[in-house]
């Protein structure tokens, strides 16, 4: 795998959208939030869906910064209740990394 | 059964022997149980006691270490071990006792959003909700702490689940294993490797915890490629400290070799590192014209902090195993006048110990200490100057065996984690080596010592200083010493001996061979006091926002 953070950076404050999946636990979309803020990403719009049945939870965030969103995606993808997380925003390719 | 003896059962089942903890009322079925079965809870008095024993034990066995607290006060005390475990990546289990789920958000005695507090501090964490996922969750905690990047994984029990009637089973939690690293990008590896000419093999904390079999895999690298080697604080033990071409201890208080080569090398091939800033000094600066070849077993390392030519994410030693016969088919460059110039610079650059005067030399004190300890013992370290004189001044013969709080920087890990290294390598000498401000800080885990006998050795090095802050202010600060000065400490021998441990005070360098003899050899618990010179300094330092090679020596 070669990732390159400076060939993805994004300028500064530019709005990504990332869709995110994970299992629906206690204090999941706190983790998420978390990780966006700490990371270093202001989180501009948020959309939640969740399922009682099938306990999955679908979320839909943009977010601005001047730091590569790849560095995003790879700490969210990290987490353990997440299953994918997916860069949709037309500003860079669609990139799916399955956690 | 209950859920709480579940909790036992289970603990049992999955091979745990020893666990730490301190009882309270949101645990106490979970005590009750331990009563009647068959664990070994060691109580220590402080639940951050509990987390950094855990952490010890973990850190020198290379396993699980398991802690328990009640909730509220308890958990909270636990979580600066958790901080501690996250930072260092140590697989660490915590189990908190919770207030009875319907009375979760009520603000109840003792209620504390143990699962929000924890977001920060743990890889994950859990809330059990239901009787029914209570052993599956237990087997999940562990399987997380140590499969990938280890870390703590705390579980958070409500009274009611403790107290529900259920039924166990057997129970495993086996780590994943890695993926192997894909063909291609050890293939750009083996290609960057054969054009370098003065490559660096940046070896860090990683490594050891990949397991012995990595430690054995990258030393064979080594040899085979001859190529000149650095570690973190953390990756100390990893690389033989005999090795020709080992350089030592890269970053703020690293060699000069290490540092001066690491800033002209072309090649840094990382493994089980992440450019830390108390590696890289000013990371724009560092190693400037060197291309990166990446291990690790964390995809978020890869490229985080500095751009990765090659990322090989997955199996370090068998990623090391096929790079290494890739480029033995094929080898590289000649490397040997890199090589002259790290034997010129090592031996340029040595540690001298032959300060003048009376009083003790800290740094003579370590390495006199570490040639009379034996090979296999465990050092575990508080934090400060004499924190830095050890990664320096001692020599370990595996990563497992240089306990040193290195991403938190801890204050009070030693102690506690000398406790835990104690539990996991029974037969080991364990010796911790603390500073004046640091013992004070998890003092009370000298009841631990008293309670169950443990022969934990301690070696205070006094300089009635925080003296790492202290020197900060002496060089950056223009001297002002501001609450760092300790000279009210109370008579650490005396107090010691309130707890049953043997001890002396040593002041004068013609006492240090009797001391360390003392020390090493006793047979219980014992405290060798050391005082020495306020103002001894660490040296070399990379000052803050400085580059690598840009080292001062002296205060001047
Ligand atoms: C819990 C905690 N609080 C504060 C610090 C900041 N700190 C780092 S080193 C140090 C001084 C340590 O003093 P001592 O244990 O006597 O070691 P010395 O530097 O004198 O060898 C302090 C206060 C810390 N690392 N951890
Ligand atoms: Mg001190």
């Amino acid at each position: 795998m070669t990732t390159s953070a400076q060939s993805t950076a994004s300028q500064a404050g530019q709005q990504h959208t990332i869709s995110i999946e994970a299992q629906d636990r206690p204090a999941t979309v706190e983790r998420l939030l978390r990780v966006i803020r700490h990371r270093g990403y202001r989180l501009c719009r948020m959309a939640v869906e969740s399922s009682q049945e099938d306990e999955r939870i679908a979320l839909s965030v943009t977010v601005a910064s001047d730091k590569s969103v790849v560095l995003l995606q790879n700490q969210l993808s990290k987490l353990v209740d997440v299953s994918s997380v997916e860069i949709t925003s037309a500003e860079t390719n669609p990139l799916r990394i399955s956690a | 059964m209950t859920g709480a003896d579940l909790v036992v059962q289970t603990l049992a089942n999955l091979g745990v022997k020893t666990i730490f903890g301190y009882p309270g009322g949101a645990i106490m079925p979970v005590y009750d149980a331990i009563h009647r079965g068959d664990i070994d809870h060691i109580l220590c008095r402080n639940e951050q006691g509990a987390a950094l024993a855990a952490v010890g034990f973990a850190r020198a066995c290379n396993d699980v270490g398991v802690c328990l607290a009640t909730s509220g006060p308890g958990a909270t005390n636990l979580i600066t071990g958790l901080a501690d475990a996250m930072l260092d990546s140590v697989p660490v289990v915590a189990i908190t006792g919770q207030v009875a789920s319907p009375l979760i958000g009520t603000d109840a005695f003792q209620e504390v959003d143990v699962l929000g507090l924890s977001l920060s501090v743990t890889k994950h964490s859990f809330l059990v909700e239901s009787a029914s996922e209570l052993q599956s969750t237990l087997e999940e905690a562990f399987i997380l702490a140590r499969s990938g990047r280890p870390g703590p994984v705390l579980v958070d029990i409500p009274k009611d689940i403790q107290v529900a009637a259920l039924l166990g089973g057997p129970a495993s939690a086996d780590a994943e294993p890695a993926e192997s690293i894909a063909d291609e990008p050890l293939e750009q590896a083996a290609a960057l490797i054969r054009q370098a000419k003065q490559p660096i093999l940046y070896v860090g904390g990683g490594v050891g915890m990949a397991g012995p079999q990595a430690v054995a895999e990258l030393r064979r690298f080594a040899e085979q490629t001859g190529i000149p080697s650095i570690v973190t604080l953390k990756g100390i033990g990893t690389v033989e400290d005999s090795r020709d071409y080992h350089l030592g201890m890269v970053g703020m208080h690293g060699t000069k070799a290490a540092n001066l080569m690491v800033q002209e090398s072309d090649l840094l091939i990382v493994a089980g590192a992440r450019f830390d800033d108390r590696v890289t000094g000013k990371l724009d600066t560092f190693a400037p014209n060197a291309s990166v070849v990446h291990f690790d077993i964390d995809h978020c390392e890869i490229s985080k902090l500095r751009h990765a030519h090659v990322g090989l994410l997955g199996d370090l030693t068998d990623g090391l195993k096929r790079l290494g016969a890739k480029l033995a088919e094929q080898p590289g460059e000649d490397l040997s006048p890199w090589q002259q110039r790290a034997l010129a610079e090592k031996a340029q650059h040595q540690w001298r110990y032959d300060k003048p005067g009376e009083s003790i030399y800290a740094p003579k004190l370590l390495k006199l200490l570490s040639e009379q300890l034996p090979t296999d013992s465990v050092v575990a370290c508080d934090v400060g100057q004499h924190q830095m004189w050890v990664a320096q001044h001692m020599s370990f013969s595996l990563p497992y065996n240089h306990l040193s709080s290195g991403g938190l920087g801890t204050m009070g890990f030693g102690l506690p984690a000398a406790i835990g290294a104690q539990y996991s390598r029974p037969d080991a000498t364990v010796v911790n080596v603390t500073g004046d401000g640091s013992f004070m800080m998890n003092v009370q885990e000298l009841g631990t010592i008293r309670r169950y006998g443990l022969p934990v050795k301690i070696l205070l090095i006094d300089n009635e200083r925080l003296g790492m802050v202290r020197q900060w202010q002496q060089l950056f600060f223009d001297g002002r010493f501001s609450e760092t000065i300790l000279s009210d400490n109370p008579e650490f021998v005396t107090l010691a001996s309130a707890f049953g441990i043997a001890g002396r005070t040593i002041t004068r360098d013609d006492e240090l061979q009797q001391g360390i003899s003392d020390l090493v050899n006793s047979q219980g618990s014992y405290l060798l006091h050391v005082r020495i010179d306020a103002e001894e300094n660490v040296w070399p330092l990379v000052p803050p926002g400085a580059a690598n090679q840009q080292m001062m020596e002296t205060a001047e």
